[in-house]
């Protein structure tokens, strides 16, 4: 078992947001999150990521059988956990580079495996940019400071690919992409898919799942996982959208509950 | 003490003699005091104590004659003559971006009674025709014009009496109380007592001294508890009330929970002949309370070769004492020879927010030096500054403003937009940002450009067939917007009239 | 503090100096009145009111004047970066006020003097520059003082179209028992289309308590161009003055870049005024301080020739009970039109003692105009913080790499790159503790 959550409560300024959610993931695994805005989605990214202002009152979350709510958010990341930002950030004057090889060093160095120097790391870095078809101008600038929306998640992706996590979560990847940046950011995702990384994406829309085809499908809603299902389950919240919430819950969606 | 305090720090500061000549000490010789005094006998004014006039100077003895004349208590007195005790000490504030030729404060008269009906001209036919132009531009009333012209005395014109009547009964209902200075010191002594001089106290400046020593009325309004007041309480309607205008005095208190919001000035310009005026303007905010103080000066700036005009010393002071209290400032200045004046907020009540607004414009030979403090004490403090200098002809304009961060602020914001324009060759344009912080927590951010009115823009207009001056008023009014949408309504259509007026024969 | 200036004063009256011309002894002797009647800036001098000088009560009572170069003990050679070193064409060696070596600095075209030997080739231009300084009032007592106390100097004279390439200023101050101030004055006169790159090192390896008072001038004729370069890092109880006169022709450029990252009570007033059309001027900094350290920039720039440029930016960082101030003035003239003014503070505070003062002004007479400024003042972006830490760097890093990137925007300024990473290395050296959820770590 990768990531175990049981029973997660937390808070943001005070107020519920997850209100006893449960999750299990095993490695080599895609599970999507969906479910309607402010249903809590991007705060289990945050709050696995560590993030101050999320505040767990309730639950446990394990990864790898250790308890990662102790962890600090750096701690995390070098555990292998890795945030795809909804809204990665702007940090001018930090070269992107410069940035990479700072935070792969850092995780190299808690791993206890050698850090790499910046020959090796261009080397490295060459390679991913070449898997995920990148141009290497993105190196010479700085963290996300003036990029598009679709250079930012790309971005995102990319430090995925050099980080190597095992656990990459996938916040609202899709939004704000066109067709064609949405296919180059699914295509980044799917050559890092393998065996031993899960992986969790978490969308509002079922377009994204055309690209990365999820082995399972969570529905949040207010703050819980209401069903569970297959890729399918994705395609019928497509077609139905999330007003059977309103009506009186799963029951009234014509799908089959694999949960 | 040789110096006067900066009103944007405790510490005196002297400004470089080439940039800003002193006030200087008395000098009875000078032009201006010439004028001055010129400008009295023309009218034939008569120095004679009986009929309530008191001859030029100051000493003890006229700051006990104007106490007496206004029949106040023991502790006014006291309170005025610690005042001039002070002021004698101190010397007019040179740091300021201003040249000001020097003014003998013992050729001023410092009390006069409403005029005689043999002083005031006889009809609208023997008023300065440029200036009925100028109400004729602004669309002022007729009967308004005269009132302003000075051809009537105020106590008897006919609107603004009966206005004044039934929405003061209206007040009344509500608790509100809105009366002249000197009404509030025989009326509620207890209340005038307790607030004049916590805000402003009469060592803050020298203006603010000479205020204090012999102020001779103003406004004071009282907002009980919990009480919104029911209507804008605007000095327009209360400056028949008495010849207020060289030294006003105005005290504002909102008990808790309580706003307001208050007008003060008119936009058309005043028949005035007092050179020299040095008000006081003093607001106390509690608890959750409001207060919105919106001005619009226009006095007499001078005529287009910078002769005469008003010099205007302004002292404008809230204390935000309640948490969550507010303070706003709007200001449009476009008239007076000179302007020194900074509106300030002292934000001590935890999460109290205090706000500045301001349209400075100056034209042919005006000068002003005009801008804010925010002082931040109390924590989660905000304040915003907008500040919007226009200069034209030979027009001299400085923003001068101070955000203070103490220790204590925690968390305090600051956000401040200064922007200048210039509308041709010999004008200027200053930003004097004071920027002082001590806690860090605290996030300001401050902006500020000068340009020359666009040129792009002009050109658009006039190719789409506008004249030249309508371009100007379009893009200035473009310019002020941010500051003209925080005024009333009413008040913000005459501002914009008034700005019109104010830059004629500015371009070309 | 009066009293100092007092002692001061009585020092020099009757001091004796190597150059004898008339015109400099009267002027000295005019400073010396001067000082005695003002006495030391205090508060109420709005150019000092952010900048208390009580550290200066632990000087001596006497100033040195006269020959000083035999009394020199070599103090022991800081650690340069090699780059500094590698690039000069010329060091030149400062030490307690008192010229101490010179190497190089034999380019056609390029002399180095004394300020006697100065005095003899170049009078009247000398005499130009040290008269135009203002000697009047409290708020120009160390113009004054220096003025009262000047023989000792530094005079580089670069004819027209010559390169001076790098020339390092070394200055250094001695430990001592009895720390006293130390004036110099240095003139930088550069011919028509001349070149110089001025990299000035402030750095002592003792820490005597010391005060340095330096008075420089710059020069520059039709298109000169100067890169001037200024690494402070004295010890926290090093006092340094200084005081920069530039001078700017037709056509000219002046680019300052300051990095102060220690020094007790350091202050750096720079003016130029660009009489020329055409100049640009340009002012970079950044201050990094911890403990109880004093900075203060005090940059004015006075556009008086027409489509003159320039730029003043400045970040500072502060931490412990440190104290940054900021004080640019940009003055255009009236006729100075398509002139071009930009100014830009930014400041991070990093501890709950330390404070910061900034007044970016504006003064303008001109109508064809661009001007802008801006200041701001805050903490580092926590959004930023998180992101790098979910990427795997400690919280101390990340913000350490935040404030590197808060100052980047000065480095990258430079044109030697390799410089500028070492100076991006000496910032990071500098950095102050962090507070962390508002404990001072």
């Amino acid at each position: 078992m990768m990531l175990e959550i049981k029973n997660l409560h937390a808070t943001v300024g005070g107020k519920a947001i997850l209100k006893g959610l449960d999750l299990t993931i095993e490695a080599g695994e895609i599970h999507a999150i969906m479910g309607p805005n402010g249903a809590g989605k991007s705060t289990l990214g945050n709050v696995i990521s560590g993030r101050e202002g999320y505040e767990v009152t309730q639950g446990e979350v394990l990864f790898n059988g250790n308890n990662l709510l102790e962890l600090e958010p750096e701690e995390r990341a070098c555990e292998g956990i890795f945030l795809a930002f909804q809204y990665p950030v702007e940090i001018p004057g930090v070269n992107n580079t410069y940035f990479l090889r700072a935070a792969l060093n850092a995780q190299r160095k808690y791993r206890g495996e050698p850090e790499l120097d910046s020959m090796q790391f261009l080397k490295l870095v060459r390679e991913k940019l070449e898997i995920l078809h990148i141009s290497d101008d993105l190196l010479r600038r700085s963290v996300n400071e003036g990029f598009s929306g679709g250079e930012k998640k790309r971005n995102e992706i990319f430090q995925m690919a050099v980080l190597e996590p095992s656990l990459a979560i996938l916040d609202e990847t899709d939004s704000g992409l066109d067709i064609d940046a949405l296919r180059l950011v699914a295509r980044g995702v799917n050559r890092l898919r393998s065996e031993d990384r899960a992986m969790i994406v978490i969308t509002h829309y079922q377009r994204l799942l055309d690209h990365i085809v999820p082995d399972r499908v969570h529905v949040l809603a207010d703050g819980k996982i209401v069903a569970s299902g297959d890729a399918d389950l994705a395609l019928k919240l497509e077609e139905q959208g999330y007003a059977w919430l309103d009506r009186g819950g799963i029951q009234s969606l014509d799908i089959d509950l694999k949960a | 003490m040789s110096n006067q305090q900066n009103p944007v720090d405790s510490t005196s500061t002297q400004a470089s003699p080439a940039d800003a000549p002193s006030v200087g000490s008395a000098t009875a010789n000078s032009s201006t005091v010439d004028h001055f005094v010129q400008q009295k006998y023309k009218h034939g004014f008569v120095t004679d104590i009986e009929s309530e006039t008191v001859p030029p100077g100051l000493d003890e003895d006229i700051v006990r004659w104007i106490s007496a004349r206004k029949e106040e208590p023991q502790w006014l007195l006291d309170w005025r003559l610690e005042a001039f005790q002070r002021w004698l000490k101190m010397s007019p504030p040179d740091w300021a971006h201003l040249k000001i030729d020097p003014v003998d404060f013992q050729a001023i008269s410092y009390f006069s009674a409403p005029k005689s009906d043999e002083d005031r001209p006889k009809s609208l036919d023997e008023v300065d025709p440029k200036l009925l132009e100028t109400y004729e531009k602004l669309g002022v009333p007729l009967h308004e014009r005269a009132k302003l012209a000075g051809v009537v005395a105020v106590d008897v014109v006919f609107d603004s009496v009966s206005v004044g009547t039934t929405f003061r009964k209206e007040l009344k209902k509500a608790g509100v109380i809105f009366c002249s200075f000197s009404e509030a010191v025989h009326d509620y002594p207890d209340l005038v007592k307790k607030y004049l001089g916590t805000v402003v106290p009469s060592r803050d400046n020298f203006f603010a001294a000479l205020n204090s020593a012999v102020f001779s009325d103003g406004s004071f309004v009282f907002i009980p508890k919990g009480v919104r007041c029911p209507m804008e309480l605007s000095t327009y309607f209360r400056i028949n009330a008495a010849e207020t205008g060289q030294f006003e005095r105005t005290l504002i208190i909102a008990e808790e929970d309580a706003h307001v919001s208050y007008l003060e000035g008119c936009t058309a310009p005043m028949r005035d002949e007092n050179q020299l005026h040095a008000a006081v303007v003093e607001l106390v905010v509690m608890d959750d309370a409001s207060i919105k103080y919106s001005t619009v000066q226009n006095w007499y700036p001078g005529d287009e070769n910078g002769v005469g005009g008003i010099y205007n010393f302004v002292t404008k002071r809230g204390d935000c004492r309640g948490d969550r209290s507010r303070i706003s400032w709007t200001q449009v200045e476009t008239g007076s020879a000179i302007t020194w004046k900074y509106p300030s907020c002292i934000l001590r009540g935890d999460s109290s927010v205090g706000e500045f607004y301001s349209v400075a414009l100056t034209n042919n030979y005006q000068q002003a030096d005009t801008g804010t403090k925010m002082i931040h004490i109390g924590p989660n403090t905000r304040s915003k500054i907008i500040s919007k200098g226009i200069s034209a002809g030979r027009g001299q304009n400085a923003y001068r403003g101070l955000v203070r961060i103490a220790k204590g602020a925690e968390n305090a914001r600051n956000y401040t937009q200064c922007d200048s324009m210039l509308i041709g060759k010999n004008c200027g344009a200053h930003t004097f940002p004071y920027i002082e912080v001590s806690n860090p927590t605290a996030k300001l951010e401050h902006e500020a450009t000068t340009s020359r009115i666009g040129e792009d823009q002009l050109f658009y207009c006039l190719q789409r067939g506008m004249s030249e001056e309508d371009a100007v008023s379009l893009i200035v009014d473009g310019f002020c917007k941010q500051v003209f949408r925080e005024l009333p309504m009413e008040f913000a259509v005459e501002a914009k009239a008034l700005l019109e007026v104010s830059l004629e024969g500015a371009v070309g | 503090m009066s009293a100092l200036a007092q002692q001061w004063s009585e020092s020099l009256r009757s001091a004796t100096h190597p150059q004898v011309l008339p015109w400099l002894d009267a002027l000295r002797l005019r400073a010396v009145e001067q000082l005695t009647k003002h006495g030391l800036p205090h508060r109420k001098d709005e150019d000092w009111k952010y900048t208390p000088l009580r550290v200066l009560e632990q000087l001596g009572p006497a100033v040195a004047t006269g020959v000083r170069v035999e009394n020199l003990t070599p103090a022991p050679e800081p650690e340069l970066p090699a780059a500094l070193i590698d690039s000069a064409d010329c060091v030149i060696r400062i030490h307690d006020g008192a010229l101490a070596g010179t190497e190089g600095g034999d380019q056609p075209g390029v002399s180095v003097l004394s300020l006697s030997e100065g005095l003899e080739q170049h009078e009247s231009l000398l005499r130009k520059h040290i008269e135009s300084v203002d000697i009047n009032g409290s708020a120009q007592a160390f113009a004054s003082l220096n003025t009262a106390s000047l023989d000792q100097g530094l005079v580089i004279h670069v004819k027209e179209q010559a390169d001076a390439g790098t020339v390092l200023l070394r200055w250094t101050l001695s430990g001592t028992a009895d720390p006293s101030i130390h004036n110099f004055r240095v003139f930088l006169l550069l011919g028509e289309g001349s070149r110089m790159q001025l990299v000035e090192q402030y750095e002592s390896a003792d820490h005597g308590g010391s005060a340095l008072n330096v008075v420089s001038h710059f020069d520059l004729a039709r298109e000169a161009v100067v890169d001037h370069l200024l690494l402070q890092n004295e010890s926290e109880n090093t006092i340094l003055m200084s005081s920069t006169y530039i001078e700017q022709a037709q056509g000219s450029r002046y680019n300052y870049s300051g990095f102060d990252l220690g020094g007790g009570l350091v202050r750096h007033e720079l003016k130029t005024v660009m009489a020329g059309s055409g100049a640009h001027a340009a002012f970079g900094g950044a201050f990094v301080l911890d403990n109880s350290r004093h900075v203060d920039n005090h940059i004015s720039v006075e556009h008086a020739g027409t489509a003159c440029s320039s730029d003043q930016f400045f970040r500072g960082v502060l931490g412990g009970r440190s104290r940054g101030v900021f004080n640019g003035k940009a003055l255009i003239r009236p006729g100075a039109d398509k002139s071009s003014v930009r100014q830009s503070n930014a400041n991070l505070l990093l501890s709950p003692l330390a404070q910061i003062d900034t007044k970016p002004e504006l003064e303008i007479y001109a109508d064809e105009v661009e001007a802008s400024h801006g200041a701001t003042v805050g903490q580092l972006d926590e959004t930023a913080i998180f992101y790098l830490r979910s990427r795997g760097l400690s919280e101390t890093e990340a913000k350490r790499l935040l404030v590197g990137a808060f100052c980047r925007s000065v480095t990258d300024r430079l044109e030697n790159q390799e410089l500028a990473g070492r100076i991006a290395e000496l910032i990071d050296q500098a950095m102050p503790s962090y507070e962390s959820r508002g404990q001072v770590l």
